[in-house]
């Protein structure tokens, strides 16, 4: 009888102890992640996380401000920021390529860049309203199968992998935001029949993948002949064990095609933002000696933009790739999806 | 309690209330351009496709594998047994994971079919297998007596009764094939379920991704309707009191060696491999995938989204259950059938609308731990409910009055003698919540707070990049945490078929 | 006035004009029902009579609609007043007996009890003695234990708390012909000698004859005839009644004054209902075989059972009386009974056999 009054109390005790404990971990977890009642700051990031991570524990190391981050990607984070308005939770928005930034911009959510930041970037690497600022920069490169193909074999222009003779032999990530954002560089440069003719034989001609990284993996394994990636992707692998990139050797298209489009990767404070001064440092942080000192020496291999710091030297020279001229600000997202919506690729 | 139920039914509806109002809102036009369109096409195609190659194979592997460990003299049959059922701890896309680091190229319809075929026939194998262990073989005995052979009693007797156990088992596998994204996007192959994702990963919540959830949920409507409809109106037969007799085994003879190949190749191929590859980055790995920083806390916010998921649907199921055991009626069929509804709605969809809803009607909750939480019971609720439901079969209201009675006040009453009756049934709900909750990475995705990784999303952020070694130790623990839970779905199998 | 005020301080238990209805199903249609302090009261009903229902209402799990529930004189359920199940110090045994599986039996026992250790281990004791078990069953749990056993466990739990009324829903139905008697013999003997009043439903009116002081026979939701077993057996109040509680033979009659006269010649009725064309019922066991007499019949059938010989009779048609004229709705009569008799020789199919009835009969009106 003592015995099972005991059973059952014990029963009871824990089952409440178990709730208890949760909900005080639930209030915990949200606290933290909600970021309103410390100092820290809630960074939306669509940067690699890696770099992202390099740069939020060297600015706390040197600041004491701690960084929480949500990563997605370009356009699901700004669409998100969008939808939440006033109430978004983000201080600091990162992205990957600029066509994010110009949304989240022209829906009137960012804070002006403070001028300390501004003067440290150079003017080609951020747009003139300076709403927000360049970080860091990549470029689009042909990754192709050097056992497969040779040199001459090579498209002279990205528009030429919508002809026949490429048809099954490339592939791309077209769900990713790097591509969209190559694809917004050429609806700007050669307009909107141009690219979404281009669209329609790219889903008949190329084979999609998810993430640059499966199709840099799938060149390299001979599955397909080449594919339209950023450049960094191959020198990461290079750096690591070069395993999904050994047969891989890059092509830039140059000559101001939209194939040799340099993204301008960004970022912005939120003017909803309950913590301006510290989302503006960090901010100054990434584009100072410090940050941009990360792209240069970490394993990002991303373009530094600001404060004077060269790139990786393992890279090929910003101003060497001939890139054509994109006013970032024009870069058109929503009418990328559209087309590629249209196009079946979505 | 009635209230309480009646607002959890409601809440069941909130996702397919979501879709039907969004597609309502974009107008006719909007959804005409968004869904007829080639791309929708070939989404449909593939999911058709998918659905009705791998369910197929999927009962064809699941009833002879059943059949081989129950009624035949399959040698070392129970370890079988338990092997056949193994696949269930290894998550769909740790198996697509481990397949394509053996065949990098691996891609299409057909490595779906590979793939979901491996990860998901033991949703049949494990119900037939329990039904037939718990067949009455004075039928198949009756039926011999009639002059019927044995492959005769087996299809004319044998699976008719298996029907239900078939069925519903069918009818699992296509709702995972509809639902899931993880396995089928490292495979390339494109499902609605990945398409909305991609739409979501451009747009966030875009009118595209609505209209392909509203096609996605018209298709899960469809199966239901279509495994109600050949369920009928059978019901399980009552199990006598007396000592049943033991059914008689076939005789393999020379088909012994072949029956022990086809099992060995089949685990191998659902269990060994993926275990194989899985242990092979890990030792290429070497000690620094376990010093990633992220490792232990995705493990602890696994573990705590897990256990109070597990912990909130239990509770909330309590009280559909009672009402749906010991108060039959027009209002308890109405909340089983929500309930029914809700349980077929694919994780992208409830996350869709858990987004949409809470950052503009409820902003407090948005991107909460309470929110993420509460997808997890609406995705859950079935696995807790059919649990507590068998298990309140064993405690009938009469003891509760027993107990009322002998002056106990009602609750406790209910906590003194239904409780502990109902505890082994409810914590093996639990415990398949808390499965699922480990394995969930489509809603876990969009919902989880700021800062919030669980085992999966960081498996999944790491595969994404194709850096496998480092995700083999997360792979490696979502296996280690499902080994015991699908082991306990099986024991409990046995136990529950007849009911 | 004082007469019934006085009447009422020993009654225990009163329900006046409960109705209940489930939907659209009315179970109960207004029942009254009296049970005196101490009594043995089986209430009585085929299936779906209500009876049941109407044991919850007395127990507390269900509310009439309508009506109220007094025990000792205090309402516990009407209108405005609800005592629930736990406070109405009643005992209670289901069918099944619904032992706790999950606690043994000295648990169950004791989970009434508000005593605890040694003490709650003595009353133990002391009621698995008083249902005639063995203490060394104290420890086993309950799919352990013969249905019998079960029975005497659920009932020893319900005594634990001394209550002052018991309520058995048919705690018998589930034992086998042998054990049932023995059960049922056990449980009355426990029950008197604690004194407490007792109601016991059940639907076997054997069972409801033997056990109890007050049988009501329910049907349709309303309380056919409530009295004592002797008097509803051999004066039911109706056909269906008469039936249900036992065998009867049933004859057409033409009422007289207080003689009826039938196949069986004229017999008496005590309270005729009415004159004329009537329905006449006898009990099988007033008909006995004479040596000789007016009143014949020949064997149809017979059906052996050992000890006893159901005899099927074909009476001979009705002898009129030719000094009266003759009623053009006066009964032929020459019906086939059925009556039992010890010896199988005597009862041979086509045997001629001289009948006599014993007692009175009730004659109901003629439907």
């Amino acid at each position: 009888m003592v015995k099972l009054r005991l059973k059952s109390t014990a029963t009871l005790a824990i089952a409440l102890t178990t709730t208890l404990v949760l909900s005080a971990c639930g209030g915990a977890s949200n606290s933290a992640a909600s970021g309103s009642d410390s100092d820290g700051i809630v960074v939306y990031n669509a940067q690699h996380e890696e770099l992202t991570k390099a740069w939020a524990d060297a600015f706390t190391k040197e600041t004491g401000i701690k960084v929480t981050l949500r990563s997605g990607d370009d356009s699901a984070l700004s669409n998100q920021l969008i939808q939440e308005g006033k109430n978004s939770p983000a201080d600091v928005f990162l992205t990957e390529n600029s066509p994010a930034m110009t949304q989240v911009e022209k829906a009137g959510l960012f804070a002006d860049v403070n001028q300390d930041t501004v003067a440290q970037v150079p003017e080609a690497y951020r747009p003139s309203t300076n709403k927000w600022t360049g970080i860091a920069a990549r470029s689009t490169v042909f990754a192709y199968n050097k056992n497969k193909i040779s040199a001459d074999q090579l498209p002279k222009s990205i528009m030429d992998l919508a002809t026949d003779q490429w048809k099954g032999r490339w592939g791309a990530s077209p769900s990713g935001a790097d591509f969209q954002a190559i694809v917004s560089a050429m609806l700007e440069l050669k307009g909107k029949d141009a690219t979404s003719a281009w669209l329609r034989s790219m889903k008949s001609n190329s084979k999609a993948y998810k993430g640059n990284s499966t199709a840099m993996k799938a060149v390299n394994s001979g599955e397909i002949d080449g594919a339209i990636i950023y450049h960094y992707y191959y020198f990461g692998d290079q750096a690591k064990t070069g395993e999904n990139s050994k047969n891989v050797s890059l092509e830039y298209f140059k000559n101001q095609d939209p194939g040799a489009f340099v993204s301008l990767s960004g970022g912005g404070v939120l003017s909803s933002s309950k913590h301006q001064k510290q989302a503006q440092e960090f901010l100054k942080f990434i584009t100072g000696k410090t940050g941009q000192g990360i792209l240069q020496t970490g394993t990002s291999f991303e373009y530094p933009v600001a404060s004077d710091v060269a790139a990786n030297t393992k890279l090929t020279p910003l101003n060497e790739l001939d890139a054509p001229q994109v006013d970032p600000a024009k870069l058109n997202s929503q009418q990328v999806t559209d087309l590629m919506t249209q196009a079946g690729l979505l | 309690m009635v209230l309480l139920s009646a607002a959890i039914a409601v809440y069941a509806l909130v996702p397919l209330g979501y879709v039907v109002t969004e597609t309502i809102s974009a107008g006719w036009d909007t959804v005409t351009t968004l869904i007829f369109r080639p791309r929708v096409g070939e989404l449909l195609g593939n999911t058709i496709a998918l659905v009705l190659i791998s369910v197929p194979l999927c009962v064809l592997l699941g009833v002879a594998g059943a059949w081989l460990v129950e009624r035949t003299s399959l040698r070392g049959h129970k370890a079988w047994a338990l092997l056949l059922a193994a696949p269930l701890a290894i998550p769909a896309f740790v198996n697509s994971y481990a397949w394509v680091s053996a065949i990098p190229s691996l891609a299409g319809i057909f490595s779906g079919v590979l793939i979901s075929t491996l990860s998901y026939f033991p949703l049949v194998y494990i119900p037939v297998a329990a039904t037939l262990s718990r067949l009455d073989p004075a039928l198949e005995q009756s039926a011999a007596s009639l002059g019927l052979g044995p492959w005769h009693r087996f299809f004319r007797v044998v699976l008719p009764q298996l029907r239900l156990a078939i069925t519903g088992g069918a009818l699992l596998v296509s709702l995972h094939l509809l639902s899931e994204y993880g396995a089928f996007a490292m495979i390339r192959f494109d499902t609605f379920t990945t398409a909305i994702y991609e739409q979501f990963q451009s747009t966030f919540n875009g009118a595209a991704a609505n209209m392909l959830a509203s096609v996605l949920v018209f298709f899960c409507l469809l199966l239901l309707l279509a495994e109600s409809r050949t369920r009928g109106n059978v019901r399980y037969a009552r199990v006598g009191s007396g000592a049943q007799a033991r059914a008689t085994r076939l005789a393999l003879r020379h088909f012994q060696w072949p029956a022990q190949l086809f099992l060995a190749a089949l685990t191998l191929l659902a269990f060994g491999l993926p275990l194989y590859f899985v242990a092979r980055w890990i030792v290429q790995g070497g000690a620094s995938i376990w010093q990633r920083a992220e490792l232990l806390p995705a493990l602890l916010q696994t573990l705590g989204y897990g256990v109070s998921g597990a912990l909130a649907t239990t509770l909330l199921a309590f009280p559909l259950a009672v009402l749906a055991v010991r108060y039959s009626g027009w209002l308890s069929r109405v909340l089983e059938g929500a309930n029914y509804i809700s349980s077929s709605m694919p994780g992208i969809v409830v996350a869709l609308a858990f987004v949409t809803l809470s950052v503009h009607w409820l902003p407090t909750i948005y991107q909460t731990a309470f929110l993420l939480v509460a997808a997890y019971v609406l995705l859950f609720m079935p696995r807790s409910l059919v649990n507590l439901r068998a298990g309140l079969a064993q405690a009938p209201v009469q003891l509760e009055e027993a107990a009322r009675a002998l002056g106990k006040p009602p609750l406790l009453a209910f906590l003194r003698v239904t409780l502990p009756l109902t505890a082994p049934a409810a914590a093996g709900g639990a415990a398949l919540v808390f499965l699922g909750v480990v394995n969930e990475l489509t809603a876990t995705l969009l919902l989880s707070p700021n800062g919030t990784n669980t085992l999966a999303t960081e498996f999944w952020a790491l595969s994404s990049e194709i850096d496998y070694a480092g995700a083999a130790p997360y792979a490696l623990l979502m296996i280690a945490l499902s080994a015991p839970m699908a082991y306990l779905l099986f024991s409990q199998s046995k136990k529950a078929a007849g009911q | 006035m004082s007469a019934e005020i006085a009447a009422s301080t020993d009654r225990h238990l009163e329900i006046a004009g409960a109705t209940k209805a489930f939907g659209s199903t009315e179970v109960l249609k207004g029942v009254d029902l009296a049970v005196a302090k101490g009594g043995t009261t089986a209430i009585v009903g085929p299936s779906g009579s209500g009876k049941t229902t109407l044991l919850r209402i007395i127990a507390g799990f269900e509310a009439p609609d309508q009506g109220s529930v007094s025990l000792k004189n205090s309402v516990v359920a009407d209108a405005e007043t609800w005592v629930p199940a736990h406070r109405r110090q009643v005992g209670y045994v289901a069918q099944d007996g619904a032992l706790f599986p999950h606690l043994t039996v000295a648990q169950n026992v004791a989970f009434g009890l508000n005593r605890r250790g040694k003490a709650a281990g003595a009353r133990v004791k002391e009621l698995l003695e008083m249902v005639s078990m063995d203490y060394a069953y104290a420890k086993r749990h309950p799919h352990e234990l013969s249905g019998g056993q079960q029975q005497r466990v659920a009932l020893a739990r319900a005594l634990a708390r001394e209550p002052e009324l018991m309520l058995l829903d048919e705690p018998f139905s589930a034992l086998d012909a042998g054990l049932r008697t023995a059960t049922r013999r056990a449980v009355a003997k426990t029950l008197a000698a604690t004194g407490v009043t007792t109601i016991l439903v059940t639907h076997d009116q054997a069972e409801a004859l033997s056990f109890a002081d007050q049988v009501a026979v329910m049907r349709d939701g309303r309380l056919a005839q409530i009295g004592n077993p002797f008097v509803v057996y051999t004066r039911p109040a109706d056909r269906a009644t008469a039936e249900f509680l036992g065998d009867a033979v049933i004859l057409d009659a033409w009422l007289e004054g207080s003689l009826a006269l039938c196949s069986l010649g004229g017999i008496p009725v005590r309270r005729p209902p009415a004159q004329g064309r009537v329905q006449l019922m006898l009990r099988p066991e007033q008909i006995r075989i004479a040596e000789g007499g007016p009143i014949r019949g020949r064997v149809v059938e017979t059906d052996y059972f050992g000890p006893e010989t159901t005899v099927r009779i074909q009476l001979d048609p009705l002898p009129i009386d030719p000094a009266k004229p003759v009623d053009p709705h006066q009964p032929k009569g020459g019906e086939i009974i059925a009556i039992r008799h010890w010896n199988a020789m005597l009862a041979r199919p086509g045997n001629e056999l001289a009948l006599r009835v014993v007692g009175e009969g009730v004659a109901f009106p003629y439907q």
